[in-house]
């Protein structure tokens, strides 16, 4: 098998944890499955695969080292409740600024018709203007032999095989949401998060410690 | 009827200025007890030296837990010193301890005359406690290094476990037919079973599920505390280190784990395990070959929304506050806080009476700032500081002494650990006389709130620690690797607490000082007696701030910014930096710092 590397920038990126935070909304530090596939889906329209709830692209993401890049800032913002013409108690929203990511995109039928340069909208706080993503090729990378070390996506378990994931040798779990063809509904599904012991392709482990 | 056998009462001859293997113990011989425990005192070696071994299953038994708990290893050491009585502690070596042994007839018989009246062993301990405290269990000099108390509750673990254990067999039989054939096939069959015997080791992380974000949730801390106190209960005899990070334990089968999993799933607590299987003859803490699993509580492939919102691994079923208010009625009081879905083991953590009266009063308080206080401790490097600090002791009796005699056992990590709790302690109680009791909470023995006045609030806080550890581990402090970690978090009262947790649990230097918003200060241990002093001069901010701005740019960049400042106020605070510099801050940590000082 083989993944479709593409480089993701984006000016802001709130890619918001589902726990609430009291007043602050926290951001992940990675690009889940669910999040980018189901940006590449919107816009490429792919439709379900098989009974799968995914569509045909697949895609998992992670953030880059490099100075300057994804900094972690705070957006303090006050939603206002129109009904009652008064604001509440200001936020605190966490965001990732000026975004630098690999995107894996699994080298099946429907992914090698991606585009080599294209945007997407990926994320909350869309209506802030946070969210535009872009998205270059990079390569076309083989896979390569399966080692034993740490994950750095996040992706559903039942997804594991797609992506090469040969075996989980000692799983951290979460959820990701799954949606359901052609609802707005849909479950959510265990998944595998950064930091699970497995015996993967190299492109999704934390590089090997010198 | 006399009492079974007290394991922890095998040595207590060593309580007193007799010799250990009873050639000058003739003038007592009238005060000798007749209990089980005195036939254990007597025959739990098995040396031509002594006068009595092991003759049947509990003495044979008591001799192996003894060789368990003991610190000397497979490599005898052979230094050639005067013996010492008194312990001598690798992690603070210029302690002194009086030698409080019984020296004279009278404190001798009175003790037997004890003994005879057949105690359990903390009757015992009541009585000869400073002593069991001072006392090496080994007075061979590099033996000393653990206290007689430490050892003799170690045996009596291991003793409790032998006698339990289901796959290690040895029949009464089978130590009665050695015994008549002599000490020599006593030691023989010891040697067999210690070979055929083996013996799993568990290294257990402690996880939470739930990311507590109202004062409520942190009742998380009173389940992990009764998850300890419950596992401390039914397999305490198998611990052989407790913290609320992790846990130690062996056992001779992997059941074991059954039984701890079904304490911590209920609890949202999950486990990440580390597993060795050993001959009981070759036991060490390296977890070189270790399997490693993490037991999590029931979870199931798809769950339909909503997903509880504390903790995002099981369905809601429960809303807060309604379904509080609904179950209590009058007694539910105020709960004016917004709407959550929560599944049942989140509600009924929530829905527990807290036990952190402070904290929930200072949630209300909108103003306020807080102080969120962690000390840790690493295992893997404590296990190499130990063994780097036993080395060194060793080599100062003999220089020629090779590495592989500096094994750290589980009697040295028991005695460390006994030694971590004292100092917790300490820390606890001069928090509390420092800040006023009224303004700390204790969410765990090792995890702390003060309601802060102001961000120097926190220097006031890590030199408390700082005397802490000065007192009980200064041998610990100056070396590189040091096991002890802290993080310090300075915060809104309102910034929600996962966060804080999630950074922890992150935590990757010894000593870590968040200012929430403002950055992060991360520190070797070595280097904090000298950065506290240094965080007492003034600051020019707006100078800080540039060069922290410029350096999340590009690093270079700023460090040119740093060494060509013109402006007086700028050169004089560039000064004071450039001794921050080589204790490991970035510009953005010295911002940080200043931002403390400032607030």
């Amino acid at each position: 098998m083989d993944f479709l590397i593409y480089e993701l920038t984006a000016e802001a990126l709130h890619l918001g944890e589902r726990a609430k935070g009291n007043i602050l909304k926290p951001c992940l530090h990675t690009i889940p499955f669910s999040a980018i596939t189901g940006a590449l889906s919107r816009v490429f329209g792919t439709s379900p695969e098989n009974g799968s709830a995914w569509g045909g692209i697949k895609a998992v993401g992670f953030l880059e080292e490099g100075v300057g890049r994804n900094r972690v800032e705070t957006l303090t913002y006050s939603p206002r409740d129109r009904v009652a013409g008064i604001s509440k108690i200001p936020l605190q929203v966490e965001f990732l600024a000026d975004v630098l990511a690999t995107v894996l995109v699994v080298g099946n039928g429907e992914a090698v018709k991606l585009p080599n340069t294209f945007q997407i909208v990926l994320g909350g706080m869309r209506s802030h203007g946070f969210g535009t993503a872009e998205l270059r090729f990079k390569e076309r990378g083989a896979a390569g032999n399966p080692r034993p070390g740490l994950l750095r996506v996040r992706l559903p378990e039942e997804e594991a095989e797609t992506f090469g994931i040969v075996k989980v040798v000692m799983p951290i779990y979460g959820y990701l949401f799954r949606p359901a063809p052609g609802t707005h509904s849909g479950v959510y599904v265990r998944s595998l998060f950064e930091g699970s012991r497995v015996v993967a392709p190299e492109l999704l482990l934390e590089p090997r410690q010198e | 009827m006399p009492r079974e056998l007290v394991p922890e009462l095998h040595d207590v001859l060593k309580l007193t200025v007799l010799k250990h293997n009873f050639s000058d113990f003739d003038p007592f011989q009238s005060h000798a007890p007749d209990t089980p425990t005195w036939r254990g005192i007597l025959q739990h070696h098995c040396d031509s030296s002594f006068p009595a071994y092991p003759s049947d299953r509990e003495t044979f038994l008591l001799h192996v837990a003894d060789g368990l708990a003991s610190n000397f290893s497979r490599h005898p050491q052979s230094i050639q010193r005067d013996v010492a009585w008194t312990v001598h502690r690798l992690w603070n070596p210029t302690e002194t301890v009086n030698d409080e042994r019984l020296s004279t007839s009278s404190e001798i018989g009175a003790m037997l005359k004890f003994l005879a009246t057949d105690p359990d062993f903390e009757e015992f301990y009541t009585r000869y406690r400073s002593i069991l405290r001072a006392r090496a269990e080994d007075a061979h000099p590099g033996k000393n290094v653990t206290t007689l108390e430490t050892h003799a509750r170690l045996t009596g673990r291991f003793y409790r476990f032998l006698q339990k254990a289901r796959t290690l067999g040895i029949e009464d039989r089978e130590v009665r037919e050695a015994a008549a054939r002599g000490v020599q096939a006593v030691a023989g069959l010891r040697e067999q079973k210690k070979r055929e015997w083996h013996l799993y080791l568990f290294r257990c992380r402690l996880h939470i599920l739930t990311n507590p974000f109202r004062a409520r949730d942190m009742n998380i801390f009173a389940l992990l505390e009764e998850f300890l106190a419950e596992a401390s209960a039914q397999l305490g005899d198998n611990t052989l280190y407790a913290s609320a990070e992790e846990l130690i334990l062996y056992s001779d089968d992997v059941d074991i784990l059954n039984e701890l999993t079904s304490l911590a799933a209920p609890r949202g607590i999950v486990l990440e395990i580390r597993r060795d299987r050993l001959r009981v003859d070759e036991l060490n803490l390296n977890f070189r070959k270790a399997e490693l699993q993490r037991a999590y509580p029931r979870l199931e492939a798809a769950v339909a929304p909503p997903l509880c919102e504390i903790c995002q691994m099981h369905r809601a079923t429960r809303i807060w506050p309604d379904d509080y208010i609904a179950s209590k009625g009058a007694e539910a009081g105020e709960v004016a806080q917004g709407r959550d879905y929560l599944c049942e083991t989140c509600f009924s953590i929530r829905s527990r009476p807290s036990k952190l009266m402070k904290l929930a009063k200072w949630d209300e308080w909108s103003q306020g700032d807080l102080i969120w206080i962690r000390c840790g401790l690493d295992f893997d490097r404590l296990h190499e500081s130990l063994r780097q600090l036993y080395l060194v002791y060793l080599r100062s009796l003999d220089p020629n002494i090779p590495e592989k005699k500096a094994e750290v056992r589980f009697s040295l990590l028991a005695e460390f650990q006994q030694d971590y709790e004292r100092y917790l302690a300490r820390l606890r109680d001069s928090l509390r006389e420092l800040f006023g009791q009224e303004r700390v909470e204790t969410v765990l023995p090792d995890l702390l709130c003060i309601q802060a006045e102001r961000g120097v609030d926190v220097f006031s806080v890590l030199r408390c620690f700082l005397k802490a550890a000065e007192r009980f581990f200064p041998a610990l402090l100056g070396t590189p690797g040091c096991p002890l970690r802290v993080s310090v978090t300075y915060c809104n009262v309102r910034h929600p607490f996962f966060e804080v947790w999630r950074q922890w649990e992150e935590q990757e230097s010894e000593l870590e000082i968040t200012a929430v918003g403002h950055g992060r200060v991360r520190l070797e241990m070595k280097h904090l007696e000298r950065f506290l002093t240094l965080a007492d001069m003034p600051f020019r901010q707006s100078a800080l701030h540039n060069l922290a701005d410029i350096s999340r740019i590009s690093q270079e960049l700023a460090e040119l910014r740093f060494r060509a400042a013109r402006e007086k106020g700028e050169r004089d605070t560039f000064e004071r930096l450039k001794e921050f510099l080589p204790l490991g801050l970035t510009f953005e940590g010295v911002l940080t710092l200043a931002k403390l000082m400032g607030g």
